[in-house]
């Protein structure tokens, strides 16, 4: 009996700790839903969760635009730094000289500090003095900046993004590529297959799994963390062009003070985000059993 | 591998070197940005890379603003939260590795999940909690906030770690006499040490980049460097030296410390999903 008890010895700690911690501020947020919090107007309060719902999901459409923003911006940048990742990876893959010396490199801004990432990007898109703007200079185009235009704001966010995440893919997808097994290339080879039928046919079905995982992880993280870089890049704007759901969740709390709103389109992230997590557990406890 | 066509390698340093331009050039612009004046920032594209350089900048973000104070704050939380979190989470770790238990899987599942769960769902109800507690403001409040996500990171790598240690190294030492706590201090933490110094690394590094609980959660007391980042832009848009210098100081631990962490990348990125 005793013996039984044991792990739960070394575990109530942590899970003491954890349950207080995300336990807790679940059940607060569902209070914060249900009822009319206002920062600003504490007077105002009471039982309101159809009116809440209603508000967020039915009688203004911002909900649903940035809903729109944060897929376009999750597809977006996933799919990019998929790509490039992949390609980076598979180049590293071949044996080069230098090879070891410059990946730690290209590692680089995956470590960075992303409110710092979004300033630099924030920065050398600067219609007066960036980089990118002397360019366009030289070529004709006076004071000219993506993140102030409503329609390519966004551009200018997946180009940061893909900038600091790509080498998470070229991480992930180069540690798959090398831990495939060899026998299946040099039988290809026998066979007579050239670079890219090898590539296609047998190293992207064996690496299926691994990509599966690199993919979701990096698809969670974009729809989590979708703030910093935009918080200090444009602050949703211009207007609304770039206000994903993090972001209106925190502009309705800490902007307006309408706490009860913030924390419906938080609880909304947080359905989505568990539905993704099962998903990727699935795939985890999948390759763990093979 | 095959060996390679001529082409396949002009193809293969030609994307290496474009995509490692793209990679520095923005690192490389924010150096060289801190060592300039505010005049030599609209000089024109010519003179990026070719100006005299000037500490100016960094003299003035440290006698204008309380930037050490800050740095400071950021290091107390970061290595508050990574030691607190190491303590209890490697505690924790042992059991989820070491006995086999029904639920056990779920447990574990529940904690990965904690680390994936959007922080701004945390963050509401924590900003209301800590008004009430008056933990507003407090490097203990933002110690306890970045337990969140560091403590089911060091459960979940962990676990990994222990689970690869074989488990007769402490029985054999329990069966010369040692007690169970003795066996685990003697035996199997001395082997765990470059483990936990990584997972210790990435805690730090996650807590020194953290951005939106520092945010919502200090204002004057405990705040933290990445929050000030971007009061120096409202402050005045043509500072960009200024921003930059501030800028430098915060990244520059990260990524000697990220070279320190290179050979843990994988497992701490992908936390454990894909073996190294």
């Amino acid at each position: 009996m005793l013996r039984r008890l044991r792990p739960l010895l070394f575990l109530s700690p942590t899970l003491l700790i954890l349950l207080s911690i995300t336990l807790f501020p679940l059940v607060y947020s569902l209070y914060l839903a249900s009822h009319t919090v206002i920062l600003t107007n504490p007077m105002l309060s009471g039982w309101s969760l159809t009116d809440n719902l209603r508000e967020v999901f039915i009688e203004s459409p911002e909900y649903w635009e940035s809903m729109l923003t944060t897929l376009i911006l999750v597809v977006a940048v996933v799919t990019l730094e998929f790509v490039l990742g992949l390609m980076l990876a598979y180049f590293f893959f071949s044996n080069f000289r230098g090879r070891n010396l410059i990946f730690p490199f290209f590692l680089m801004p995956m470590m960075l500090t992303p409110v710092v990432v979004g300033t630099i990007w924030r920065f050398l898109f600067n219609g007066e003095f960036g980089l990118i703007a002397g360019l366009l200079k030289a070529v004709g185009v006076e004071n000219y900046s993506i993140l102030n235009q409503p329609s390519t704001a966004l551009v200018g966010i997946v180009i940061a993004d893909v900038w600091q995440w790509t080498p998470f893919m070229l991480l992930l997808l180069l540690a798959g590529m090398r831990a495939l097994p060899r026998s299946p290339f040099e039988a290809a080879q026998v066979d007579g297959a050239n670079a890219f039928q090898i590539f296609r046919d047998i190293m992207l079905p064996m690496m299926k799994p691994i990509i599966i995982i690199a993919v979701l992880m990096r698809t969670i993280d974009a729809f989590n963390r979708m703030f910093d870089i935009i918080y200090i890049m444009t602050n949703g704007g211009p207007g609304r062009a770039s206000e994903t759901l993090a972001v209106m969740a925190f502009r309705q709390s800490f902007e307006y003070f309408f706490m009860h709103q913030g924390a419906i389109v938080a609880l909304s992230m947080l359905v989505i985000i568990t539905i993704m997590v099962k998903i990727l557990n699935r795939f985890i406890a999948g390759r763990k059993g093979a | 591998m095959s060996p390679k066509s001529r082409l396949y390698w002009i193809v293969c340093y030609g994307i290496l070197a474009l995509y490692g331009a793209f990679t520095l050039l923005p690192i490389l612009y924010l150096a060289v940005s801190s060592f300039k004046t505010q005049q030599q920032i609209y000089d024109g594209i010519a003179a990026t890379f070719w100006f005299t350089p000037t500490l100016d900048s960094y003299r003035f973000i440290f006698e204008t603003k309380p930037i050490l104070q800050m740095l400071t704050n950021t290091l107390i939380v970061s290595v508050g939260s990574t030691v607190f979190s190491l303590f209890f989470g490697t505690i924790a770790a042992y059991g989820l590795a070491r006995y086999n238990f029904r639920g056990r899987d779920d447990l574990a599942f529940y904690i990965l999940s904690i680390r994936m769960f959007p922080p701004i769902v945390a963050a509401l109800p924590i900003f209301m909690i800590f008004n009430g507690l008056n933990l507003l403001d407090t490097k203990t409040g933002l110690i306890i906030a970045y337990t969140t996500f560091n403590l089911p990171f060091v459960v979940w790598m962990m676990t990994g770690f222990i689970k690869a240690v074989p488990v007769q190294l402490e029985e054999a030492a329990m069966v010369d006499g040692q007690s169970h706590l003795g066996a685990i201090w003697d035996i199997l933490v001395p082997v765990l040490r470059p483990s936990i110094f990584a997972v210790a690394i990435f805690c730090i590094i996650f807590s020194w980049n953290e951005f939106l609980f520092a945010l919502i959660l200090t204002k004057s007391q405990a705040k933290t460097l990445p929050v000030a980042i971007p009061e120096f832009i409202t402050w005045t848009e043509v500072g960009w030296n200024y921003v930059a210098a501030a800028g430098m100081v915060l990244v520059a631990p990260v990524l000697v410390f990220s070279f320190l962490a290179q050979r843990y990348m994988v497992r701490g990125m992908s936390m454990g999903a894909i073996k190294d």
